[in-house]
């Protein structure tokens, strides 16, 4: 619980500081506006939603004297349907994949038989329903749902994988870069822990909405 | 502020806290255990002494009576030794002092340590020495005093790394009880919960020594099989993050070759997942473990792990039969079949032995206690969630076969089924407590072809 907490508290200072960073060109734009985002909130629409961006894993491989090397930067894409509700919150379902690291590792002789160069890769398919809101120019989500932990190997010109299915928990907060009536643009940051398999990571992207089927309006 | 503000500042804070609520409410509480095992700053008394031979460590073994440290060990304790170790076991919250023994230049013998409560973080160390300047001058003279009541030891304990100054004193009183290739105090899981504190990670080489230190003379190890067909001790099908740690470490242990898991896996303390090969060869090379009870977890794993049963059991008797004395070793391993699907497995690795001309090892059934008897199993291993049933007990017993329940931890559950069914060994996590309660009311279970 307390390693859990602190990631938590670890990946929400990065993401304050990240959308601090973003925030900034945006700033005085905000600053212009007269009304306060809330009272222009757009009509009740289902909302079609995809994200792209780099992530960074937390963790590191178990065994460092077989590690040669470790890359723990990877990629996500996603896709979410969301209804935009006339409340405070918004429900929506997610599915995402991450490619999330990837490594070598030098095994030598022992009782698995000869040694050798055994690559390793994780990525997860994230499946996650969840809720999102949104206040001044900032739009917060969260949701829980299933991970699908993939692992893959190759040694000795062999391929295996191996998977689970833990629970996992995710929150995005996102800046509203850009929003006109065909699509809304936002810079996001995503924390996202998968405590069953203590898999951490954080990801940085952009997410592009528009609605698919709107009642009224804006 | 205006209303308006007013509103929207509430309504911001409102959603913030949402947030913040089910953000709480996925977090899960996973226990991070913690331990430490404390040292003395500057390498202790020991470093400076001759420490004292297995034989001589037989000198301290019995039952004491505390008259100073009641509050850290309770009124009596159980003190019995394994190889370079001196246990002191206790019923209060299932403690226990783990020290060596060594003669000083002075003419003195120390034995130094610490102790622990394996379910809280609290340890701290231990330094006592033999109070009769005769018998501590006859064991640095290399001799091998009896127990007496002449075996008086005082010191003091502390508290973590603190250099002890509560003052302990107990003083033998009596013997054990027999228990040696007797009464099987079986380490669960090798030793330990996970969500203890003792240092060591279960289903571990680490685990298997601990458990011989802390009042343990057998061991239940779990046993499943890797991709690749050899068996490993792991008690989950799969690696939880519980358990293991790794980042390329997830999925579960069939669907992972020993390779990937040795490259990929290590458990919650640094420790590699073992083979059980590893492991009998640990257990019989730098154990006094008598008894090692292998619970198939897969059927899969039956074959191979009798494989290394035999192997192991032929390289005992072979040390056992030549002329060396100094090697010989008793120990018994059973392979333990847990589910009609492991029984199946067991009859064919049977047949599969048999037709090679090898000699199937021993097996201990865990559920009916007729199918003991027919399948001509040395041990029955029932769970305690059925009671004592000694009317079962009797007639294992009167067929030759021993019982060991699993698995209580309980104080009041271990009085029960030691009083009411003596049976030959109990599997649990608390084995300083088992050994002191067995001492204490315990009633050393008939020899085989004994009857009560």
């Amino acid at each position: 619980m307390r390693r859990l907490a602190g990631t938590y508290v670890g990946a929400l200072g990065a993401l304050l500081g990240t959308l601090s960073v973003l925030s900034l060109p945006a700033r005085a734009a905000a600053q212009e506006a007269t009304a306060p985002v809330e009272e222009s909130r757009a009509p009740s629409a289902w909302e079609l939603s995809a994200s792209l961006g780099p992530t960074i894993v937390f963790g590191e491989p178990a065994n460092p004297a077989y590690t040669q090397s470790f890359n723990r930067v990877g990629v996500l894409a996603s896709l979410a349907l969301a209804y935009r509700s006339p409340y405070f919150l918004d429900p929506l379902l997610e599915v995402s994949y991450a490619a999330l690291a990837d490594g070598k590792s030098v095994l030598p002789d022992g009782e698995w038989g000869a040694g050798g160069t055994m690559e390793q890769h994780m990525a997860t398919w994230i499946i996650s329903p969840g809720v999102s809101t949104e206040f001044w120019r900032f739009r917060v989500r969260l949701g829980i749902g299933i991970a699908v932990m993939e692992q893959s190997y190759t040694f000795q010109g062999e391929e295996s994988s191996s998977s689970q299915t833990p629970i996992t928990s995710q929150l995005v907060l996102g800046f509203k870069a850009l929003d006109n009536n065909l699509i809304r643009l936002d810079a996001e940051a995503r924390a996202v822990l998968v405590p069953g398999t203590d898999t951490n990571f954080l990801s940085f992207g952009l997410t592009g909405r528009f609605d698919i089927v709107s009642y009224g309006q804006p | 502020m205006n209303s308006e503000s007013h509103s929207f500042g509430g309504n911001v804070l409102c959603r913030l806290l949402a947030c913040a609520a089910l953000a709480a409410a996925t977090t899960s509480c996973e226990a991070s255990p913690e331990s430490h095992v404390p040292m003395f700053g500057d390498g202790g008394m020991l470093r400076l002494g001759t420490p004292l031979t297995r034989e001589q460590l037989y000198s301290f073994e019995g039952m004491f009576d505390l008259s100073q440290g009641s509050d850290l060990l309770g009124s009596d304790a159980s003190v019995r030794t394994s190889n370079g170790t001196v246990s002191i076991l206790t019923d209060k919250d299932a403690g226990y002092v783990v020290l060596g023994a060594a003669c000083l230049p002075d003419q003195r013998v120390v034995l130094e340590g610490y102790w622990q409560y394996p379910t809280r973080v609290k340890a701290g160390l231990v330094r006592l020495f033999v109070d009769s300047p005769d018998l501590a001058l006859s064991l640095c003279n290399g001799e091998v005093p009896l127990p007496s009541t002449e075996l008086q030891l005082s010191g003091s304990y502390g508290k973590g790394d603190q250099y002890p100054t509560e003052p302990l004193t107990l003083a033998w009183a009596r013997d054990l009880k027999p228990w040696r290739g007797r009464f099987f105090t079986t380490a669960h899981h090798g030793a330990c919960e996970p969500t203890d504190h003792c240092g060591v990670s279960q289903n571990t080489l680490e685990s298997m020594r601990l458990a011989d230190r802390i009042g343990s003379n057998a061991v239940e190890i779990d046993v499943r099989s890797t991709r690749d067909g050899i068996p490993v001790l792991f008690h989950d099908p799969g690696l939880s993050s519980a358990l293991v740690e790794g980042l390329f470490c997830n999925g579960k242990i069939a669907e992972l070759s020993l390779a990937e898991l040795r490259a990929n896996c290590t458990l919650t303390y640094g420790e590699t997942i073992p083979t059980v090969g590893q492991a009998l060869t640990s257990i019989i090379n730098e154990t006094e473990i008598e008894g090692v009870y292998l619970d198939m977890k897969v059927p899969e794993a039956v074959l191979p792990t009798a494989r290394l049963a035999i192997s192991a059991l032929a390289d005992l008797q072979a040390r056992n039969e030549n002329d060396d004395v100094t090697d010989d070793r008793t120990v018994g391993i059973v392979v333990a079949i847990t589910t009609d699907e492991v029984l199946t497995a067991w009859h064919a690795a049977k047949a599969t032995l048999e037709a090679e001309g090898l000699t199937p090892p021993p097996c201990l059934l865990e559920y009916d206690p007729n199918l003991v008897v027919s399948e001509d199993c040395v041990a029955w291993g029932p769970t305690w969630t059925q009671g004592p049933q000694v009317a079962n007990v009797n007639k294992v017993r009167a067929a030759g076969a021993i019982t060991v329940f699993w698995t209580i931890n309980q104080s009041d559950f271990l009085n029960e089924f030691l009083t009411r069914a003596h049976p030959n060994g109990i599997i649990t996590a608390r084995s300083a407590l088992l050994f002191h309660r067995y001492q204490k009311i315990g009633t050393p279970p008939p020899l085989p072809g004994e009857t009560e």
